[in-house]
């Protein structure tokens, strides 16, 4: 009875690496071609060979992939994400908000999601600074791939909802201080941008915010974009122009109305998650769900990686490829969307998503297909941090 | 919607034969067939095998499908390409009404019936994802709280979605919202109390009828006929409030009994057992009532599981998370599972989805499929109609364009009653669905 309900494997505290050479019948390097029945080795946490083992411990099974990589993920903060003192913040890390031990975290490496951007929330119009984390490790210092990592930014709804206008008298909360429309959202952000040109032109220097905007400005720094519908992609792309800004954009529900456009203007788009309910009332933000969103955006060439958001379960990110190739996404898309495409977008594809020699050994053993079997072992950085065989209830596993 | 529906409604030939050719039938109920097909007259299978090619003498060797003429008259459905399945069946399911519960907490005489809605998205979802029928009944925020219905979901009114009137009673030993596990338990007890005097009440009253028929009768020289006690109580003497439940106890109505938590498993099993209506009770569980499996096994009865199939706790002691895959708890146990959606998650809103996370969560496959389809189909009684693929049974079949469990998979088209109500060919929404708002749309012929 009782031995149903076992604890599950620590994540994060397993063996220290060692050399292990995986087994698939199929490996998809994502880089290169496929290989059938072929061997991957891993050495000093990194990938030793490709098409030949590394001796050591041998882990067997159907498929190999690269470990999964969340592009826009929310696992891990600790409290709040967005800090609600101030609309425009861009300097605040949400390095200093990740919990190492966080639950969220480990059960997407359990998932096999090895490596995750993690950002400030939506409700600031400038959030601030998002970090690239892999998902289990040692400690977090090993864990951070990017310390500061994209600018994070919100268009649209999510940084005016609930806000209070100014009706009479002298604002008494800072509520009063934020914008109640998308036209405020829009002139914050400007303003936030010509505030910084106006210091740069002075010769100023020592203020951080401003330092970081103009990285920017400069592509230094990535930005990332939430949002949600037609118009406020428009927004996005028409303060990109105005402001000579290089954007990438998540939230995205709507981007497959405008597909070819974020196309050929080479903008990265990270969609998802998944609708869950083709019932429109409960994306009253969005005109119309759209189950075919990552797939059309694929058909029309835009760089393309997949997100869970907060989404758990079922619906972590295995969960969304593979509903993502239900609804049209070929395996191929499905699964640079979830790896190499989301390093791209990341700016950490020389480290993680594929199977290269060198790279980062954060890969996923797979029982049959990849996303429609269960994992039988994750790998991050070459140490084992689940292992299907070790688990005491290895077949109460997440029920994705 | 409306445009839609008349489309699906307009779909499809008249029953009478119909002869299905299907790459492979995944019957549920025996083994699978290769290039089959499957006969069907007014709306019921009348023989599953291998067609009989004209010339060839092939022998049947024992235990193989029978080899079948296909008659000259019979509509062929070409599926040769396609894998043939039995229509899913929910054998819970409160989706697809106005809202699932009365505010008064017993509320026995009240059905769905009145609260179904035919154009809910539930119901033309279901249909597009291959369930074939539903027990719809009230919610579980009840303590009696109503009479279900299983329908099928196509039809424009509640009654022509009917499969089978009487779905059966809806009881809940978990608290309603504003009751605590006490109050609820003496509400049911109360209840069933009441219902106990009322009955005996009736009875006394109609002795004293009796009593004074009799006298009536000597006093006018005829001759009475004394019923017996049994046979004393006719169906309009009681008040129709109270009629479901007379019926619930005296075995005539099933019970669908809500259990949220393991503790509230033993107190559903009392009240049923009390009452007279054990033999027919399904269990409907809370993801942690699994922990109650064993007391769920010595009382025999099925169960229908939550859509959320994991369990997931925190150990109190050491802060660690623990899981349980239910499915495979019930499993291992031997005790019959239904399985059920739920809207809100990208998979569990499927039926196939919820058998495919059984087996790739170590449950065999035919228990998973069967979870699914026979088994609901037996908690509703209809176990000899429905959720499989036999001479015989209700022509309610997918056809599938891949594997059943597979998530590349797509019902292709649905016959229901030997009709072809829905084909996705033909589907707009779905389209629409997955090509965006904007997609051009393809001029139909007119």
């Amino acid at each position: 009875m009782i031995g149903a309900l076992l604890a599950l494997p620590v994540l994060g505290s397993g063996p220290a690496e060692e050399t292990f050479t995986l087994r698939a019948r199929e490996v998809h390097t994502v880089s290169g071609a496929r290989l059938e029945d072929s061997s991957v080795g891993v050495r000093d946490g990194k990938i030793s060979g490709v098409g030949r083992g590394a001796g050591g411990r041998v882990l067997e099974g159907g498929s190999l992939t690269p470990g999964l990589i969340d592009a826009a993920s929310t696992a891990g903060i600790a409290g709040g994400s967005n800090e609600e003192s101030s609309e425009v913040a861009p300097s605040l890390r949400v390095l200093d908000a990740l919990d190492p031990k966080s639950r969220a975290m480990e059960r997407l490496a359990r998932a096999g999601v090895t490596t995750v951007y993690v950002s400030p929330g939506t409700r600031g119009v400038i959030g601030g600074l998002g970090a690239v984390v892999k998902t289990a490790g040692a400690s977090l210092e090993t864990r951070v791939v990017v310390p500061a990592a994209a600018l994070k930014a919100a268009m649209g709804d999510d940084p005016s909802r609930g806000n209070i206008p100014i009706r009479f008298g002298t604002p008494t909360s800072f509520y009063f201080r934020r914008p109640t429309s998308r036209m405020g959202v829009v002139w914050l952000f400007r303003k936030a941008f010509f505030d910084a040109a106006a210091y740069r032109e002075r010769g100023r220097s020592g203020d951080e915010d401003m330092e970081i905007l103009l990285q920017v400005v400069d592509g230094k720094r990535r930005l990332r974009l939430t949002a949600r519908r037609l118009n406020d992609i428009r927004t996005t792309l028409r303060l990109a122009d105005e402001l000579g800004l290089k954007v990438e954009i998540d939230g995205a529900d709507e981007a497959h109305r405008c597909a070819e456009e974020l196309a050929a203007r080479e903008v990265a788009v990270v969609a998802g998650p998944i609708p869950t309910t083709p019932v429109r009332a409960r994306f009253a933000e969005v005109d119309e769900p759209c189950l075919g969103n990552a797939a059309l955006l694929a058909k029309a060439g835009v760089l393309l990686a997949l997100t869970a958001g907060d989404r758990d379960g079922e619906e972590a990110l295995p969960g969304q490829a593979l509903f993502a190739m239900r609804y049209g996404l070929p395996f191929d898309a499905a699964l640079r969307a979830v790896t190499l495409d989301a390093a791209r977008i990341l700016g950490v594809e020389s480290r993680v998503g594929s199977i290269e020699e060198g790279k980062d050994a954060d890969l996923v053993l797979w029982e049959a297909a990849p996303f429609a079997s269960r994992p039988l072992a994750v790998l991050i950085d070459g140490r084992l941090v689940y292992d299907a065989a070790s688990d005491p209830d290895a077949a109460a596993r997440e029920g994705r | 919607m409306i445009p839609l529906l008349l489309g699906l409604l307009a779909a499809g030939p008249s029953a009478g034969k119909v002869a299905v050719r299907a790459g492979r039938i995944v019957p549920v109920v025996g083994p699978e067939i290769r290039d089959g097909v499957i006969l069907i007259e007014d709306g019921r299978i009348t023989a599953v095998g291998r067609e009989k090619k004209e010339g060839t003498e092939e022998e049947r060797r024992p235990g193989e499908p029978p080899f079948l003429e296909v008659p000259w008259d019979a509509t062929a459905i070409d599926a040769s390409e396609q894998t043939v399945f039995p229509g899913m069946v929910e054998a819970h399911s409160f989706r697809g009404l106005d809202r699932p519960n009365e505010n008064v907490p017993v509320t026995p005489f009240v059905t769905v019936l009145d609260a179904i809605d035919p154009v809910s998205f539930y119901f033309e979802d279901a249909l597009r994802d291959g369930i074939t029928t539903i027990l719809v009944i009230p919610g579980n925020n009840c303590v009696i709280g109503g009479q279900g219905r299983v329908l099928k979901p196509y039809g424009r009114t509640a009654e022509a979605m009917t499969v089978k009137p009487e779905g059966g009673m809806k009881l809940s030993v978990s608290p309603k919202s504003g009751f605590t596990r006490l109050s609820q338990m003496a509400e049911l007890r109360k209840t069933f109390a009441d219902l106990r005097e009322y009955r005996e009440r009736v009875l006394e009253r109609k002795r004293d009828e009796r009593e004074e028929e009799k006298t009536k009768a000597e006093r006018e020289g005829r001759k009475s006929e004394a019923k017996a006690d049994a046979d004393l109580v006719r169906e309009d003497d009681l008040d129709a409030r109270k009629r479901p439940l007379v019926d619930l106890v005296e075995g005539r109505m099933a019970a669908f009994v809500w259990c949220e938590r393991a503790m509230d498993v033993a107190h559903a099993i009392e009240v049923a057992r009390e009452n007279g209506f054990l033999a027919r009770t399904t269990l409907v569980l809370g993801p942690e009532a699994w922990k109650a499996a064993d007391e769920i096994k010595a009382c025999g009865r099925p169960v229908v599981l939550d859509a959320d199939l994991v369990h997931l706790e925190e150990d109190a002691l050491t802060g660690e998370e623990k899981r349980a895959f239910v499915p495979r708890v019930f499993h291992e146990r031997g005790i019959p599972f239904a399985l059920q959606t739920q809207a809100s998650t990208l998979g569990s809103r499927f039926l196939w989805y919820q058998a495919a996370a059984c087996v790739r969560n170590g449950v065999p496959r035919e228990a998973a499929l069967r979870a699914i389809t026979i088994t609901p189909a037996e908690i509703l009684g209809l176990g000899a109609r429905l959720g499989s693929i036999e001479p015989g049974k209700d022509a309610n079949l997918l056809l599938l364009t891949g594997d059943p469990l597979d998530a590349q998979t797509w019902v292709d088209r649905v016959i229901l009653e030997g009709e072809v109500v829905y084909e996705r060919s033909k589907d707009e929404r779905l389209r629409r669905l997955l090509e965006g708002k904007d997609a051009p749309r393809e001029e139909k012929g007119k």
